[in-house]
């Protein structure tokens, strides 16, 4: 009987063509890249790392670096894992001009020269040599080429996700876990790496079967309708179906879980998108993979894993005409040996790497597990099994051949005698690395048992469990119960009061293992063949032979991590997943320590490679863009906009030269919504604004505004803005758009350490819009819109009012940033627009501006007024910054006295001044300041003043050019230019203008 | 032609550059806080502030002052330290942490109740 096909879902055989390297390829519809590239008889798909040499399809499961190509652009991608669709492009890569013609082989024939660590010995010397041998080499090696012009396609996005259990894994083990965890009533995301489902059952028929056959009994779901009507377990189809259509199951498909950090947090690659998937139970059922066996021209095209031979067969459909040989130590080969055949490859020979593989005087019986599958004799003559040779106690010691497998050598395990037989295809079924590296990067503690020839958990991590095969359960019944178990108690983890949870996961019981592994005690002889031959590949993706890495133990490099590092093994595309167990069994063998007391090299992220845009791409979705209530009327005003932080602010309407010149000669107003707003009230604020600021608030009246900086304890300026009292116990403080979230943050972190302080605060940053009506004429256009007494006795400079403005309630300032009568208005933000419009109308006979933050930063640099973080830094204290007459030193305490008293006494060392260019240039920003030759400070602010009708500019200078006067040196474009330092502002000294 | 160039490189610096910066930046750590307000949230939600220290006394000496203000005591183990629920509540609250496991031991307000003895209570200056 013939199991039917795990996939039912196949869609009728419809052909596309795609193309590689330049001719057309057809494939049927579903079939794999890969897949479609053998049935076209194409072997050689691409080329090795270092020497060139052919390399044809090996896992066809995304896990060696074999079938690497270029796909419509993008290098890198793993065509065993792509579905064929129309009018593909796939290139390979790493070779030239072809790879069925690579030029480059040369290399394979240099080998003498290029020993292990060749480059680390050779090239350097004579020392010149070396960039040009880095450039050759970069040349030359390498995997796949960037495409430069558009880069890869698309959006690379990133999606954040939470859940009760994450399974990783869908094999039978993940399938059962998710959905015994399901059926608890937890919610469970699975994630698995296949197009489908399934696992191995999707391609092993035999196995899928099997699967069934588990102890129904045991079964978490004994008595709930997963069970089938003939009592047994539902077919893979049935569960696949059951998992995916579960409602509190989420499958997450063909996505990579590249790591598992702290906190149960798993980071997810699928396709462009990365998922951070927080789970509260974590299990793993990643299973295992086939390992290759290391013999002399073991990546000849042709030498395959059993597993991909099935995945070929059973997935893709394909054939393998001709002879083929199998190797093996254990029931795998014995099927896919039958599998092969069924599919019309004479099977020339089964060679076992067993002295003794289990069995009676009618034969050898075929297991799985405890099944027994058949009863195989040399001679059988069923017919499933007709005319096949078994080998035992022997091995391949060699694959014939230059592009393809012609032959194979095979010996005993001694080595002699050795003889010939003719295949096209050598197929390997030696055991199975697990997937365990997500245990490792978790912290689970794991020892390499000899009696499963596999490192096995031993102690798991919180939260954390291991099902299936990576526990050393590779017979399908036992992982159907292993994953409810697991599955089950990831439930009960989360639901404690649950006794009949429990209970079921007591009727699981102990997983035992069905049935023995059937390997005899572990020798090197299951990882590598017995021979003296050079090319005997260990890591295929950096062609490291053998012989590499015992001359690596021999120079010194015996342990595991150093080897590692040395000889590059297990650092390559598929990250040790083809090599590291006979890397560690050769290092084994060579040290003459058992694999245990070897060891395994650290397990980090990324368990996979990852596309750095995957890490790298920004989450613009998840990114916060602010703009003020009167953002559409700047758009539709026709402003040029820019960031400022989050901000989207406006830089110019019309030109800098014609706002400039509408704030001096008449009217004009910008949006300053962005700046951040704080109320404080209560009995405690003037104690603490005296405490937070160095300038002095007590004597500050009711109705009065005032200028501040603030600093830190180490007297360093962060911020200034300016305060408002508004009321006996009510501030309102504003502070630089910049800085708004940190001072918000400063101002709570020393409340936070004072709670009995009677000191509400609110950050109200948003809930008022702003705008600064500034010129000669403003006051004229303020008193259209208003009732309250604009007259300077009234409302003088420095003056805080609350009153009405085209019918708004406002706060309004009298300060002058820009240097002239001036007038900032906030308001409720809803109604920013209105009052922005209403002072444009009222303004329009005045011929009113808009001006941007471009003319702005020209009007305060004529006033000297400087911008925290842009002409100060991590180093400017306020008596430096030519702000001296704001510390108050006679206070009692305020933050970053004590630093200010001692910078104090210890005098300037550097001073921010204004100056005066010679020339009319520009210079850069943080041009340099040169005092005799030497650096002595840099330009902090410079532009066109049309008031000096000159270049201006702040700098930092040391403090003896400090002097109203003095000439000092500017750098610009490589010439020095002289410049006049000026104590007073560059416009309105006297500030009249302000004051009027 | 064309002969490929980095994508080894890229590889293996990839392994190197993400794993030393990507994952072990302080905004990149998994670990979750309960806010006092707020409950559970991931770390990144929160600004990290340093351990809790006193501020010297206004009579203090230099030598105090410039331990406090530049240097950091670095414990390998148990300490008391600010953080800020910077992306949603905006409270800075205490957190005792274990700085070898990133292991949270206990979440509080300046001014609750110190839990365990052990923790010798948050300063953060003289008043
Ligand atoms: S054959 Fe595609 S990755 Fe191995
Ligand atoms: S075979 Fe891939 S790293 Fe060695
Ligand atoms: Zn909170």
């Amino acid at each position: 009987m013939i199991p039917q096909q795990v996939d039912s879902k196949i869609p009728p055989p419809a052909t596309i063509e795609f193309e590689f390297d330049g001719h057309r390829v057809r494939a049927e519809s579903g079939q794999s890249v890969a897949g479609a590239l053998h049935a076209a008889g194409e072997h050689i798909v691409s080329r090795s790392f270092k020497y060139h040499r052919p390399r044809g399809l090996l896992c066809m499961s995304g896990r060696c670096p074999n079938c690497i190509c270029t796909v419509d652009g993008t290098p890198n991608v793993r065509i065993c894992t792509q579905a064929a669709k129309p009018g593909m492009i796939v290139k390979s890569q790493n070779a030239w001009p072809s790879v069925k013609f690579d030029l480059l082989r040369i290399f394979d024939k240099l080998h003498h020269f290029m020993p292990v660590g060749f480059y680390y010995k050779r090239m350097y010397k004579p020392r010149w040599m070396w960039p040009v041998w880095e450039k050759f080499i970069r040349r030359i090696a390498g995997l796949g080429t960037i495409n430069r012009e558009h880069g890869a396609e698309g959006v690379y996005d990133k999606q954040n996700l939470f859940t009760d259990v994450a399974v990783i894994g869908g094999g039978v083990a993940g399938l059962n876990a998710a959905l015994a965890a399901a059926e608890a009533g937890v919610s469970v995301t699975l994630i698995d790496e296949q197009r489908e489902l399934g696992g191995h059952l999707r391609h092993d028929p035999e196995l899928a079967e099997l699967s069934r056959m588990a102890a129904p009994g045991r079964s978490a779901f004994a008595d709930s309708p997963s069970r089938t009507a003939e009592g047994g377990h539902p077919t893979v189809g049935d569960l696949i179906r059951r998992v995916s259509e579960h409602p509190a199951i989420t499958v997450i498909s063909s996505a990579g879980v590249f790591g598992c950090y702290e906190g149960n947090y798993l980071g997810i690659q699928q396709g462009q998108r990365m998922i951070r998937l927080r789970a509260a139970q974590v299990i793993v059922a990643t299973g295992c993979w086939e390992r290759p066996l290391v013999f002399e021209n073991n990546d000849l095209p042709g030498v395959m894993l059993a597993s991909g031979v099935q995945r070929l067969l059973h997935l893709d459909h394909c054939q393998f005409p001709g002879e083929a040989v199998v190797v093996t130590d254990n029931a795998q080969g014995y099927r896919v040996a039958k599998q092969l055949k069924a599919a019309g490859t004479r099977i020339t020979a089964i060679v076992d790497v067993r002295d003794n593989p289990p069995e009676t005087a009618e034969g050898i019986p075929i297991h799985q597990g405890s099944q027994l599958l058949g009863v195989f004799h040399p001679a059988d003559s069923r017919p499933e099994f007709e005319g096949i040779r078994v080998y035992r106690g022997h091995t391949v010691v060699s694959a014939r051949g230059t592009r393809h497998v012609g032959g194979v050598v095979i010996a005993p395990l001694s080595g002699h005698p050795r003889q010939t037989l003719s295949c096209r295809w050598i197929v390997q079924a030696v055991g199975f690395t697990p997937a365990n590296s997500l245990l490792y990067q978790n912290g689970c503690k794991l020892r390499y048992d000899e009696s499963v020839d596999q490192a096995i958990v031993i102690q798991h991590a919180p939260a954390m469990y291991s099902a299936g095969a990576v526990n050393a359960l590779h017979d399908p019944r036992d992982a159907v119960l292993d994953g409810q178990r697991a599955g089950l108690a990831a439930a009960a983890a989360l639901r404690p009061q649950d006794v009949e949870l429990a209970q079921r996961i007591g009727q699981i019981g102990l997983i035992g293992r069905t049935s023995p592994i059937e390997r005899e005690a572990v020798a090197s002889a299951h990882y590598v063949s017995p021979s003296g031959a050079k090319k005997k590949f260990v890591c295929l993706c950096e062609d490291v032979t053998e012989k590499d890495i015992c001359d690596a133990i021999d120079e010194g490099y015996s342990n595991i991590e150093t080897l590692k590092r040395y000889s590059t093994v297990s650092m390559g595309p598929c990250q040790g997943k083809m090599c590291q167990s006979a890397s560690i069994a050769i290092c084994a063998r060579h040290n003459g320590q058992s694999i245990a007391e070897t060891g395994v090299t650290t397990a980090r992220p990324p368990e996979q490679p990852l596309p750095l845009g995957v890490l790298a791409g920004r989450a613009l979705h998840f990114s916060l863009v602010r703009r003020t209530p009167m953002h559409a009327w700047h758009e539709k005003a026709g402003a040029k906009m820019g960031d400022a932080g989050n901000w989207k602010r406006p830089q110019v309407y019309s030109s800098v030269a014609q706002e400039y010149e509408a704030v001096r000669q008449r009217v004009g107003v910008i949006d300053v919504s962005t700046l951040g707003k704080i109320d404080l009230r209560g009995a405690d604020v003037v104690k603490f604004l005296e405490f937070i600021y160095p300038n002095r608030f007590a004597n500050l009246k009711v109705g009065r505004v005032r200028y501040g900086v603030i600093c830190d304890d180490a007297g360093i300026l962060l911020d200034d803005g300016t305060i408002a009292r508004l009321g006996d116990e009510r501030f309102f403080l504003t502070t630089t758009t910049g800085n708004a979230d940190a001072i918000d943050s400063w101002f709570r972190w020393w409340l936070a350490g004072r709670p009995e302080w009677d000191v509400r605060m609110t950050n109200v940053s948003g809930s008022y819009a702003a705008m600064n009506l500034a010129g000669p004429r403003s006051r004229e256009v303020l008193k259209k819109l208003t009732d309250a007494d604009l007259s300077s006795d009234a409302m003088p400079y420095l003056a805080a009012s609350e009153c009405t403005i085209a019918g708004v309630s406002a706060i309004v300032l009298r300060i002058g940033f820009v240097g002239e009568l001036g007038y900032e208005i906030h308001v409720p933000s809803q109604f920013g627009l209105h009052v922005w419009e209403a002072i444009m109308e009222a303004g329009r006979e005045f011929s009113i501006a808009p001006f941007g933050l471009e003319a702005q930063r020209v009007l305060r640099l004529e006033k000297k007024h400087l911008l925290p973080g842009i002409d100060t830094d991590a180093l400017s204290n306020p008596l430096e910054a030519d702000l001296p007459w704001i510390v108050k030193l006679d206070k009692e305490d305020f933050i970053g006295k004590e630093s200010l008293a001692r910078a104090q006494q210890r005098g300037d060392r550097n001073k921010l001044i204004g100056f005066r260019l010679s020339e009319s240039v520009i210079p850069d920003l943080a041009s340099l300041v040169l005092c005799d030759g030497k650096l002595g400070g840099r330009i902090t602010s410079c532009g066109y003043s049309p008031a000096v009708g000159g270049t201006i500019g702040l700098a930092w200078v040391p403090a003896n050019l400090a002097r109203n006067g003095q000439t000092i040196q500017v750098q610009v474009n490589g010439r020095l230019i002289p410049a006049v330092v000026q104590d007073e502002p560059f416009y309105d000294p006297s500030g009249s203008k302000l004051k009027s | 032609m064309t002969l490929p160039d980095i994508l080894h490189f890229a590889l293996v610096t990839l392994h190197f550059a993400l794993l030393s910066q990507t994952f072990q930046k302080t905004n990149q750590m998994s670990f979750q806080i309960d806010c006092p307000n707020c409950g559970c949230r991931p770390v990144w939600e929160y600004h990290y502030s340093g351990p809790s220290r006193k501020r010297p006394e206004g009579a203090a000496t230099e030598r105090q002052w410039a331990e406090y203000l530049y240097n950091r005591p670095n414990i390998a183990g148990e300490q008391t330290e600010w953080w800020y629920h910077r992306s949603a509540c905006k409270l800075w609250f205490l957190v005792r942490r274990d700085t070898r496991t990133n292991l949270v031991l206990e979440t509080r307000r300046f001014d609750e109740a110190v839990v365990p003895e052990k923790s010798e209570g948050a300063v953060q200056s003289a008043e």
